[in-house]
């Protein structure tokens, strides 16, 4: 090994740290997911918005 | 309603992410929580594009139209995206917090200071300075285009990461310069100016520097390696940049490796996060690598000169190097990939550094620094297999440096990886053990391909099986064992691989599979058009078993008689081989231990046969109808005839240039070989190195075999004046000459000619390599297409005395001439050089009876008998020192046969009768062999003579192959001379397998023939001392044994035999 004086964490340092990485890294996920399930829902809605307006065109038709 | 399912999904999802994917504690150690971390990561990910995948499948399903489904996709595509950038981040974050090192690089401490550089503040010097109470500020200090200082002032928090930025102001700098920062800094400046006006501006440049082709020392070479990497460690350059622009020079990947095998290693103190990011570089750039080096394998150096073997082989070392390294990459997904592509390359990488190996075969392959990565790196299970193998196999073939570091795998790895070792190695060592203890001379020679192909196979012990059973057990003629090998060593990346520019237009246009037929056919072609003797014997062999197999197919096994069914057993190993290695093959039928019946039917169901169909004529079928013919009987009319033209073209020249002399023209093609290849040439035809050929003239065309064409300026005022105007001229010392006769088919670059315009003949195109003479035959030709031959004159008398021998032995007469064009062979010399035709009639066969069964047998009595025939032949010499006659030495082995053999029981078949008789001729053919001045050739001439005499007697064909096989080679002579265990052991085994002898029984004979013969040559006999501490005789006894060393030898050859 070289002879720089390593300013060392402590192991539990380490290990606090990787946790608070990996929990941040769990929320950027969990808001990813969000967003897109937010993009999603709103297509959805929109398909069922269109085939209603359809069934009330057919209704008024008939 | 969809947009429930939705929500009731993503409920789901917040609170799988909780619950499912949790950190699991774990306070062992940081790098477990990593691990665990990173695990983690990739199942959140994982899972949330699954959760994608299902709204997708809703969205479909709920009847969309196609604008919205594609809003869907492109939405989930984002996401994914998002989600890769995210586990990528997590990967690249959590590796930092295990390292132990201090973040600031220190470089050069002036005063409290210290300087480095950051890849955020480019362009900068970073001048850091430590409070007393231990906090460090840093100052970034650069100039801007007028020369003024401009800057950053940078907190550094505890860990050593970057804090708060601010800008510097004028005010600022004053103060700096009290303070001696901004001394430190011009003094830090003026340094890496220095040191840039010592470092070379291109990248280029720098490789070539450091390569090995340097004139540097290797002091200044290590101070350009240093200045590299304080360049990268500062960021000023980008390594992945640079491996990109390593291309631009062919010995730049040799500095490169240079330059990271010093750096790489740690032990040296180098920066293990410096390591880390090389490591990752490499990984990324590995794809990109790999494509230049592809690209510069057909590029050219500096000197426009084609990079030649050993350039091309450092590229695919120094690659595998790199890759070696780019396995250590620190995050995962990177890993996997590298491994894929190993997995993927490994084989070519190695392979393609195969066919320059160095004529002594050693060929240093993978480095065995590049092994010790990847096996100490390696976790997929089938690379981890892959490479274990390969570094054990190389370790016995060529790199004797690893057979240290194969054992030393057990002292540098882990535990764990011991084990993982040991268990590959336990399941490959005996396979490559087999191949070692092969007894096949041409297995021995063919090792280091053989378990090259191996390692890759699935079952290898089956297809070594296989292999070794052609070899041995002599069931395919020789072309069949030739495309065997070409088979097992050109597999499609190295088939490919041979395919160049100057190729054959026709092999080039073709499919993997239509190359092989075509070679095959090719080689079929040849060898039948040579009248090759293995060729010939099998055909024939062919044709005795069409009528039982006819009869079995119609009336079964049952009605042949005992006799009968064990050649049909012989006859079906033979065309289960064939059938094994035809292309038809689907399932193998080499299970020998069914009955005959079951085996019969196996095979003809193999072949698709209906009830009564017959496997002979089918297997025909197949393997004669693609060279245009019927049968056998047409295959061995048409060896037959190209033999007759032959000779008689050959006859016709010799009386046209005994009177003119020879003559070229133009359009005449002429190939220089050495003539120690002739006799092979003649058996096998002229072909190229791919198939076992052998020629002088150097390999630069692979799959044909190349010559010169005489043009019109060649053509001099004289006969020599135009061999030496010829390239062929510069190669070997005899020259074969083939007359222009319309019998090639010429073909050019395109190669538009339909199948009919090539009317399968040969192919001879341009090769063009040597100049516009060039010509290549695709495959090889005839050796019956030979018109006539030119000996140089510095082929020594007692060589060209060989090439007569040659012709005659094959059998059809060739003119060979005289560098003047003179006819220095002729006919009469031809026949002289042939077995003697002996007056058989004189043999007094009714007596020779009589002598042969008399109880008290005599052997001179059977000696005068057949003196009556070969008188002249037992008076001659024996040719050894001991200056006896051959017929002194004949009685003397026939005396010794008497006291100490009449009385043992010999193997199956054999009677004293038939042993006295064929010791009283095993050396008839001696004194013409020593007349034509090579007493090696009495095999030849003692072979024609025993069949006649034994043929007269009345012995039936078992006996008479028998008699020849033991005279056609001494195998315990041979071997206790010099020692090839193998070639002894091949020639036991094959011929016991022509044979109805097992290959125990066979040496037991040949045992007894030494003894006899070389026993002759002992006091004990009668004679001289000579070989008599090779023998321990006991006359009370009646035995002879070995001497114990002699005993201990021949042992092992019976062990050899017995395992196989």
């Amino acid at each position: 090994m070289n002879n720089k004086t390593a300013k060392k964490l402590s192991e539990k340092e380490k290990i606090e740290k990787i946790k608070n990485i990996y929990q941040k890294f769990s929320k950027i996920v969990f808001d990813i997911e969000k967003k897109r399930d937010e993009k999603l829902t709103k297509i959805i809605k929109e398909i069922d918005k269109r085939k209603i307006e359809k069934l009330i065109k057919e209704i008024k038709n008939s | 309603m969809p947009e429930d399912q939705l929500k009731e999904i993503i409920d789901m999802q917040s609170e799988q992410l909780s619950s499912e994917h949790p950190v699991e504690i774990c306070e062992e150690s940081p790098e477990q929580v990593v691990f665990n971390v990173l695990k983690s990561g990739e199942a959140a990910i994982a899972a949330a594009k699954e959760n994608g995948n299902q709204a997708i499948e809703i969205i479909k399903n709920s009847g969309a139209d196609q604008t919205e489904l594609l809003n869907a996709n492109e939405v989930i595509e984002i996401t994914n995206r998002e989600l890769d950038a995210a586990e990528y981040d997590l990967q690249k974050q959590v590796i930092v917090p295990i390292q132990n090192e201090e973040e600031i690089t220190p470089g050069k401490i002036l005063n409290k200071t210290s300087i480095a550089r950051d890849r955020n503040f480019e362009g900068s010097i970073i001048v850091k300075t430590k409070s007393e109470d231990g906090q460090t500020v840093g100052y970034a200090i650069r100039r801007d285009s007028h020369g003024n200082l401009e800057g950053n002032k940078i907190g550094y928090m505890p860990n050593g990461s970057t804090g708060p930025v601010y800008q510097l102001h004028q005010s600022d700098f004053d103060r700096l310069a009290e303070e001696g920062i901004l001394e430190a800094y011009d003094h830090a400046l003026s340094e890496e100016e220095s040191q840039r006006a010592a470092f070379p501006e291109t990248v280029k440049d720098l490789l070539s520097k450091i390569s090995w082709r340097s004139t540097l020392d290797n002091e200044e070479k290590k101070q350009l390696r240093e200045s590299f990497m304080d360049r990268f460690r500062t960021g000023e350059l980008n390594l992945q940049k640079f491996l990109e622009d390593v291309n631009t020079s062919p010995y730049a990947l040799a500095a490169l490796r240079d330059i990271l095998l010093d750096e790489l290693d740690e032990s040296r103190g180098v920066d293990k996060h410096d390591n880390k990011l090389i490591h990752h570089y490499l990984a990324a750039s590995l794809e990109s690598l790999a494509v230049q080096l592809g690209n510069n394998d057909k590029s050219e150096d500096e000197s426009g000169n084609e990079f030649g073997p050993t350039t091309k082989r450092r590229f695919r070392e120094n690659l595998i190097f790199l890759a070696s390294n780019a396995l250590k990459t620190p995050y995962e997904r990177e890993k996997n990939t590298v491994e894929a592509w190993l997995l993927e390359h490994l084989n070519d990488l190695n392979e393609s550094v195969k066919p320059f190996k160095s004529k002594d075969g050693s060929s240093s392959r993978l480095y065995e620094y590049s092994f010790y990565n990847i096996i100490d790196q390696a976790q997929n299970p089938e690379l981890f297999k892959k490479i274990v193998r390969m570094a054990y196999s190389q370790a016995q073939i060529s790199e004797p440096r690893l057979d240290r570091s194969i054992p030393g795998v057990y002292d540098f790895y882990p535990n764990s990886k011991k084990n993982v070792v040991m268990t590959e190695l336990e399941d490959w060592v005996p396979i490559q053990k087999m191949v070692s203890d092969s007894p096949s001379a041409e297995i021995q020679k063919l090792k280091p391909e053989l378990i090259e192909e191996l390692i890759k196979s699935e079952t290898p012990r089956e297809d070594f099986e296989k292999i070794e059973a052609i070899f041995l057990k002599n069931c395919l003629p020789e072309i069949g064992k030739i495309n065997k090998i070409f088979e097992v060593l050109y597999r499609k990346s190295r088939l490919e691989g041979l395919i160049q520019e100057h190729t054959s237009p026709v092999l080039k246009k073709q499919s993997d599979r239509g190359r092989r037929f075509q070679i095959f056919k090719d080689l079929l072609d040849i060898h039948l058009k040579s009248g090759n003797e293995s060729l010939k014997d099998y055909l024939r062999a062919f044709q005795d078993g069409q009528a039982m197999f006819a009869e079995v197919a119609t009336s079964g096994v049952a009605a042949l008689s005992p006799v009968e069914q064990k050649t049909l057993d012989y006859q079906l190993k033979r065309l289960e081989t064939l059938y094994d290695s035809s292309w038809l093959k689907k399932t193998s039928t080499n299970d020998v231990d069914g009955t005959l019946t079951e085996r019969f039917n196996m095979l003809s169901r193999s072949l698709g046969l209906e009830k009564g169909g017959n496997p002979v004529e089918r297997l025909q079928e197949m393997y004669l109808r693609p060279i245009g013919l019927k049968n056998v009987q047409q295959a061995l009319l048409v060896m037959n005839q190209a033999l007759t033209e032959a000779e008689k073209r050959g006859l016709a020249y010799a009386a046209e240039f005994s009177m003119t002399g020879a003559h070229l023209k133009e359009g005449d093609l002429l190939k220089g070989i050495e003539h120690q290849y002739l006799e092979k040439i003649l058996q096998n035809g002229s072909v190229a190195a791919e198939f076992l050929g052998s020629s002088a003239i150097s390999d630069s065309t692979p799959l044909d075999t190349d010559l010169a064409m005489v043009k019109q300026d060649n053509i001099g005022t004289s006969f020599e004046e135009t061999i030496n105007n010829s390239i062929a001229g510069n190669y070997g010392q005899l020259l074969i000459a083939l007359k222009d006769r319309g019998q090639f088919y010429k073909s050019d670059i395109e190669d538009k000619a339909s199948k009919s315009q090539r009317d399968g003949k040969p192919e001879l195109f341009m090769t063009g390599i040597y100049g516009n003479s060039h010509y290549g035959i695709r495959t090889g030709f005839a050796s019956t297409e030979i018109d006539f031959l030119v000996a140089r004159q510095y082929l020594s008398k007692e060589n060209l005395n060989q090439v007569f021998i040659d012709i005659a032995r094959k059998g059809v007469y060739i003119p060979v001439v005289s560098e003047q064009g003179e006819l220095i062979f002729t006919p009469e010399m031809y026949e002289s050089l042939r077995p003697k035709d002996y007056d058989y009639s004189r043999l007094d066969t009714t007596a020779l009876d009589k002598i042969l069964s008399d109880e008290n047998f005599q052997s001179d009595q059977l000696l005068d008998s057949l003196k009556e025939c070969f008188g002249e032949e037992y008076e001659h010499a024996a040719g050894t020192w001991e200056n006896y006659s051959i017929g002194e030495h004949t009685q003397k082995v026939m005396e010794q046969y008497e006291k100490y053999f009449t009385d043992k029981e010999l193997p199956t078949g054999t009677s004293d009768r038939f042993f006295r008789l064929f010791l009283a001729l095993h050396d008839i053919g001696k004194p013409q062999a020593i007349e034509v001045g090579n007493k090696e050739f009495q095999h030849y001439y003692t072979e024609p003579v025993m069949k006649k005499v034994f043929e007269q007697m009345g012995f039936g064909s078992d006996e008479i192959k028998l008699a020849q096989t033991l005279v056609g080679a001494d195998p315990v002579g041979a071997y206790l001379q010099e020692g090839k265990i193998e070639d002894s052991a091949q020639y036991i085994l094959q011929k016991s397998a022509e044979s109805s002898m097992t290959p125990e029984e066979l040496l037991d004979l040949f045992i007894v023939f030494y003894k006899c013969d070389a026993g002759s040559y002992t006091e004990n006999a009668g004679g001289q001392a000579s070989l008599d501490d090779k023998f321990i005789f006991d006359e009370t006894s009646r035995t002879v044994e070995f001497a114990p060393e002699t005993e201990l030898k021949i042992n092992k050859l019976k062990e050899m035999i017995k395992r196989a």
